[in-house]
C-alpha cells in the first residue's frame, strides 16, 4: 500500500513564496487562486520579536468533510490518501468550501472549487510536488510513509514532529512559539453533521411519512367509496 | 347528488388570488423537486452532473419567481383578498380548533361532524400560516446562498434551514394537494382554485358561515366570518 503524507517544517519557512507561485505555474492558476499559504504569526514585543510563518494547505483528510458533504462524489479520497476533485462531476454547490476546516478550498474563474491535490498526477509518474521541489530551505518533504526507506519515513522516524490528527500532514513544532500556531485536528464542523445526520435524515423522514398519509388517504378514502361530500 | 345541482355556483377565488396562488404553487413544486436532487442521492446519480447543474439553473430562476411574483400579485393587484385572507388566517374562533381536531379522521375518510366553517377552515388556515411562515424562512435563506457573500458558516447553516424547511413544507403541500385533488369530500376546492367558481352546495356543507356572509351580502366588511363563529361557536 502507498500512503502519501507531507512533512512541513515551519521553522525553516522564511516566507518567500516561492512553494505558491511553483504550485500556481504548475497548475496554471491565475495570481488570485492558489492552493497553499503561508499564515505568518508574530509573538513578543519589539525588539523581542518571534515569528513563525506556517505553511497550510489541504491537509487530505483521513475522513475528509469535504467528501461528506459532496452531493455528487466529485470529491473523494483515494487509496493512497490524496483527495481529489473530479472536476466532470462537479456541480460547483461550494459545499465543500463551508466544510472544509481549513479554508483550503479556492474557486477558480469557472466557479470550480480546487485545492491543493498532491500533485497527484506528477507522483503517480513518480515526480514530486512543486511546492517540495521549489523550496529551497527544503520546509517541505513528500513521499509514501508505508515504504520505510522512503525520505519522509526516515525524517519521521528521526525527528520529533506532530501528526495534524486525522490528516495526512505532519508538522516539525515550531522552536519559537507554542504548537497552537499550527494547523488544528481534522474535526468534522458541526453544520456538516447536522445536514447529513439530522436535517436531511429527519426531513427525509417527515416526507415520507406524508407520503404514507397519503396514500393511506388515498386507500381509506377509496375504501370508504365514493363522493360523500356531506359528512 | 345530481351534477345539475352543482351547476347553481359561487365565486370563490378572484382571477388574482388564482394566479397567485398558481405561480407559488407552480414553482414550489418545480423548486422542491430540483431542489430534492441534492438532497437525495440516487435521485442526484440518476440525473447526473449534467441533470444537477441543469436543475441548478431552473431552480435558481424560479427561486426569483417564486420570491417575487406570488408577492407582487397578491399586493399589487389583489390587496384586498390579500388583505382579508391575512385577517382571516390568524384569526381562530373555537370552530377553527374543532375543525383541526376533527381533521386526521375526515383527511382518512373517516365520517365526523365538525362545526360551521368561514371562508378558510382551521386546516386551511394552518396550511396558510405554514406557507407563509416557511416560504420567508425559505427565501430568505435560499437568498443567503444564492447571493454567497456570507461567511461560509452562515451559508453552511442557511443551507440546513433551507432544505430542512423546504423538505417539511414539501410535505404539507403534498397533504394539501392530496386535499385538493383527489380527497372525495374536499376535493370540489380545487375548482374554485382553477375556475374560481365552487358549487353553492359544497360551499354550504364546508364553508357555511362563509356562505351565509357572502349571500347576507356584507363581504366587504372586515369583521370576518372568523369573528362572528367566535359567538356562534
Amino acid at each position: 500500500m502507498t500512503k502519501y503524507a507531507m512533512c512541513i517544517d515551519p521553522n525553516k519557512c522564511i516566507g518567500c513564496n516561492a512553494c505558491r507561485i511553483a504550485c500556481q505555474m504548475q497548475w496554471s492558476l491565475s495570481p488570485a487562486v492558489y492552493f497553499n499559504r503561508l499564515e505568518e504569526h508574530v509573538e513578543g514585543e519589539y525588539p523581542k520579536l518571534s515569528r513563525v510563518i506556517v505553511p497550510v494547505q489541504c491537509q487530505h483528510c483521513d475522513q475528509p468533510p469535504c467528501e461528506k458533504v459532496c452531493p455528487t462524489k466529485a470529491t473523494y479520497k483515494r487509496e493512497d490518501g490524496v483527495v481529489l476533485i473530479d472536476s466532470d462531476k462537479c456541480i460547483k454547490c461550494k459545499y465543500c468550501m463551508a466544510a472544509c476546516p481549513y479554508n483550503a478550498r479556492v474557486l477558480n474563474e469557472d466557479g470550480l472549487p480546487q485545492k491543493c491535490s498532491f500533485c497527484a498526477d506528477y507522483v503517480a509518474k513518480g515526480g514530486i510536488p512543486a511546492c517540495v521541489s521549489t523550496c529551497m530551505c527544503k520546509v517541505r518533504i513528500f513521499g509514501d510513509i508505508d515504504d520505510p526507506g522512503s525520505e519522509i519515513s526516515e525524517y519521521l522516524a528521526s525527528h520529533q514532529t506532530v501528526r495534524i490528527q486525522g490528516t495526512s500532514m505532519y508538522y516539525v513544532p515550531p522552536v519559537k512559539m507554542d504548537s497552537s500556531v499550527l494547523p488544528p485536528a481534522c474535526v468534522t464542523p458541526i453544520h456538516v453533521n447536522v445536514l447529513k445526520d439530522v436535517a436531511q435524515p429527519v426531513s427525509k423522514g417527515i416526507l415520507g411519512l406524508a407520503a404514507a398519509a397519503v396514500v393511506g388517504g388515498v386507500v381509506l378514502n377509496n375504501a370508504k367509496g365514493g363522493d360523500k361530500n356531506h359528512e | 347528488m345530481s351534477k345539475e345541482k352543482n351547476s347553481d355556483t359561487i365565486v370563490r377565488f378572484s382571477l388574482p388570488s388564482r394566479l397567485g396562488h398558481g405561480v407559488h404553487a407552480v414553482s414550489f413544486v418545480i423548486l422542491l423537486l430540483t431542489g430534492c436532487a441534492l438532497v437525495f442521492r440516487g435521485f442526484g446519480a440518476l440525473i447526473g452532473p449534467g441533470g444537477l447543474r441543469l436543475f441548478s439553473n431552473i431552480h435558481h430562476l424560479f427561486g426569483i419567481i417564486f420570491t417575487f411574483v406570488p408577492v407582487i400579485i397578491l399586493v399589487f393587484f389583489s390587496w384586498k383578498n390579500t388583505k382579508r385572507w391575512l385577517y382571516d388566517v390568524t384569526h381562530w374562533s373555537k370552530n377553527d380548533v374543532e375543525f383541526v381536531k376533527a381533521f386526521p379522521k375526515t383527511f382518512f375518510g373517516f365520517k365526523v361532524e365538525t362545526p360551521k366553517q368561514g371562508r378558510f377552515n382551521g386546516g386551511e388556515k394552518i396550511n396558510s400560516l405554514l406557507q407563509i411562515v416557511g416560504c420567508t424562512v425559505i427565501i430568505i435563506t435560499g437568498w443567503i446562498m444564492l447571493v454567497g457573500n456570507a461567511s461560509a458558516e452562515v451559508i453552511a447553516w442557511a443551507r440546513i434551514i433551507h432544505s430542512f424547511a423546504a423538505l417539511g413544507l414539501g410535505s404539507v403541500i403534498m397533504a394539501h394537494a392530496f386535499l385538493a385533488l383527489l380527497h372525495p369530500g374536499s376535493k370540489e376546492s380545487i375548482k374554485g382554485m382553477i375556475g374560481g367558481r365552487v358549487s353553492r352546495d359544497w360551499a354550504w356543507h364546508h364553508h357555511a358561515l362563509w356562505v351565509e356572509e357572502v349571500e347576507s351580502g356584507d363581504t366587504d366588511k372586515t369583521a370576518p366570518s372568523a369573528a362572528r363563529s367566535v359567538i356562534e361557536g
